[in-house]
């Protein structure tokens, strides 16, 4: 797709529309990301004061649930913590691609592709000793997380075929698949508790922690080290570098010699990998059993962390502990009879305001009736610099 | 062979797709002033909702329909206010809205779900043609709104193709500074266009609870609203071929239910996934085409952000 950033046009122009104002880009927009996260935060205050009266439950009990489920009790704290290892996870695995201008949709897929590839190896091995059985489903996780994304990246890089749609419609021939294994081959015995598959073999489920009396599983240890892992590996090393070069300038990066389709291709099956591992650990720490309703949405909300931290592997850390919060809290709503997906209109809103916040930082508001017109005038030239290269020239290709 | 399956099947397939093809058609709408909305799914979902709730309360399908594209077109105002106004990000705000549709319609429609809709969308056999031999009771007796859908597309091309205003929309979505040159109002048109396709729509998502499946259900578009979007895109932006789509879509839909009874050995789940891995293909292969005749048919300035200057 060309850019139609065109060069500005330094005379200023004195058209007049319906309105006294128009909109146009501040020349030099500035701490956008510090914006978008107050922006984020009130919109998160906002949602927190209305969702009560939406709901139509005492507004007590409602903070009531929410401060139980998250911090105010062990239980809550296990919680919040146990929701922060998928959700970490599937973040990097969406901010990883973000930050070369890809999109992928399709964690909740790959999460499942990767957690179904875990089963398989448990079940196949049902008597290997746990610490090897546990490194061979998770390798499985990986690649099968990945090959999940394979046709979306070929499908983009060859023929530009936008991954929004093909990896979030991979989605739900994910969740086909598992359906097929938890009603067919690996059907649980027994038939209570919906579609599920046989529990893996005990000595593979990760071994629980005691953090001050909140329980969660070994996976925890991923939620620090993945993140800071990543944000290192592009901070330090030379093929790092090229990918922030390349995210925040494709055209220069393909001047510069760089090699452009190799480095989509490796954003998008990382990102396939590390969500397939999400999906592994999830299975393997929580419920050792395959089921397609797994991810209950991680993947979305991976995305949305993603975005507000603008691809930033700390920035994804630091709001998923966030967003851990919220959706411990919104799970505990179902305690008073409030649907839990209401979380997902708050997490919603938030996400709406983070792109205001974004807007009003870059954003500005021009007179085009200069009050009391009575100079003839005209209003200083606005002089906006093109872009080249900037996310906003990004179309759906 | 059984005749009356395969009939029946085709009335399905057709009847089905109407969803689509309504949120279809307005999405090229959109699409063709420059703006996508990936809302879409929220917006079916608002409509959906509110649709059958003006009809459980008036005990009117009409009022149904109306109220659900209205709701839809007002859902999908809010996108067009903050993507195309603010010039936010349309991927980020389409998702986020998605997010938000789930969640409301969700706590708002646990009241509804059960309910029977006191007043489905009623089939209209047309007299004469629904009596021909073969598909003649399967083609001509659907619904009116089955039929408004189908005939829109061709309304649609007409407008586009031939009209001035048509024209205009074209130069919006393909080169948005000439338009603004010649005198169109950008933001304007496309702000309205955005909310037009909200209503198609807003009136696809009702037609899914008075219609369709005749009741509410939590996510009751499942996917549907991000189908008619991937369709827009495999019509190469053309309307007959969202028409053709959408039928697509349909038939791929009802493959399952023919293979059953005709007792095909394979597992059901293949008939779930055929619309989606069926929508990913005919994409892929539509892009190798377009590639190889060197053809880029979408809208040039799809998507980007209008600046004046």
């Amino acid at each position: 797709m060309t850019a139609t950033d065109r060069a500005a046009t330094p005379a200023a122009r004195t058209r007049k529309g319906i309105l006294p104002w128009r909109i146009e880009r501040r020349p030099d927009p500035d701490r956008i990301g510090v914006y978008r996260l107050v922006a984020v935060l009130v919109g998160l205050a906002i949602s927190l004061i209305v969702a009560p009266i939406l709901s139509g439950v005492p507004v007590g009990d409602f903070y009531k649930a929410i401060w139980t489920g998250t911090i105010g009790t062990a239980l809550g704290w296990s919680n919040v913590l146990t929701i922060a290892i998928p959700l970490t996870l599937a973040g990097l695995a969406a901010a990883i691609p973000y930050r070369l201008s890809l999109w992928n949709v399709g964690i909740d897929g790959q999460m499942l592709m990767g957690a179904w590839a875990a089963t398989g190896v448990g079940l196949w091995l049902p008597n290997a000793p746990g610490p090897l059985l546990i490194l061979v489903m998770i390798i499985a996780g990986l690649i099968a997380g990945a090959l999940w994304i394979v046709i979306p990246t070929w499908a983009r890089v060859a023929f530009g075929v936008s991954e929004v749609i093909t990896t979030f419609l991979l989605n739900f021939v994910a969740v086909a698949w598992l359906v097929y294994w938890c009603t067919g081959p690996w059907r649980a015995p027994g038939v209570a508790g919906g579609i599920r598959a046989a529990q893996v073999p005990e000595q593979s489920w990760l071994p629980m922690l005691d953090i001050h009396g909140a329980q969660v599983n070994l996976g925890i240890v991923l939620v620090p080290l993945l993140p800071v892992a990543f944000w290192a590996y592009s901070r330090f090393t030379r093929r790092g570098y090229e990918v922030t070069m390349l995210g925040a300038n494709p055209q220069a990066g393909g001047y510069a010699g760089m090699r452009v389709k190799r480095h989509l291709i490796t954003a998008m099956l990382m990102g396939g990998a590390i969500a397939g591992l999400a999906g592994a650990i999830n299975m393997l720490g929580t419920s050792h059993e395959l089921s397609p309703g797994l991810t209950y949405n991680t993947g979305f909300n991976g995305l949305v962390v993603a975005v507000l931290a603008g691809a930033n592997e700390l920035g994804v850390l630091a709001l998923s502990a966030v967003y851990s919060l919220l959706l411990a809290g919104g799970g505990s709503l179902g305690i008073i009879g409030v649907s839990s997906d209401l979380v997902f209109a708050i997490i919603g809103v938030t996400l709406v305001f983070g792109s205001l916040g974004e807007a009003y930082a870059r954003l500005r508001l021009v007179r085009t009736t200069p009050r009391g017109a009575s100079s003839p005038t005209a209003p200083p030239p606005s002089i906006t610099p093109s872009l080249p290269g900037s996310t906003e020239s990004e179309g759906a290709s | 062979m059984a005749d009356g399956i395969v009939a029946s099947a085709v009335a399905t397939a057709i009847g089905g797709s109407t969803a689509i093809l309504l949120a279809a058609t307005g999405e090229l709408l959109v699409e063709k002033v420059g703006v996508y909305n990936i809302a879409l799914e929220g917006v079916m979902l608002v409509g959906a909702l509110s649709g059958l709730i003006a009809d459980v309360n008036t005990g009117s399908w009409v009022i149904g329909l109306l109220v659900g594209g209205l709701f839809g077109a007002l859902f999908a105002l809010c996108f067009g206010l903050i993507t195309v106004v603010l010039r936010t990000d349309m991927i980020v705000v389409g998702v986020a809205l998605i997010f938000v549709a789930l969640g409301i319609t969700d706590v708002v429609g646990s009241k509804y779900v059960g309910v029977s809709v006191p007043d489905p969308i009623p089939k209209l056999p047309i007299p004469g043609l629904s009596s021909l031999p073969f598909f003649g009771s399967a083609i001509f007796s659907q619904s009116l709104i089955t039929y408004l859908a189908a005939a829109l597309p061709f309304g649609v091309a007409f407008l586009l193709s031939r009209t001035r205003h048509g024209l205009n929309m074209r130069a919006l979505g393909e080169n948005p500074h000439a338009a603004d040159t010649a005198g169109i109002p950008v933001v304007g048109w496309r702000l309205f266009y955005v909310a037009v396709g909200g209503a198609f729509g807003g009136i696809g998502g009702a037609v899914l609870t008075l219609g369709i499946i005749g009741a509410w259900i939590t996510n009751v578009t499942a996917g549907q609203g991000w189908i008619a979007f991937a369709i827009v895109f495999f019509s190469g932006w053309r309307p007959l071929g969202v028409l053709l789509g959408a039928y697509f879509f349909g038939a791929l839909s009802v493959l399952g239910t023919v293979g059953q009874v005709e007792g095909w050995d394979l597992p059901s789940e293949v008939f779930t996934v055929l619309p989606y891995v069926g929508t990913v293909a005919v994409m892929i292969i539509r892009a190798w085409s377009q590639r190889r005749r060197g053809g880029i048919s979408w809208p040039a300035a799809l998507g980007l952000p209008f600046y004046r200057g």
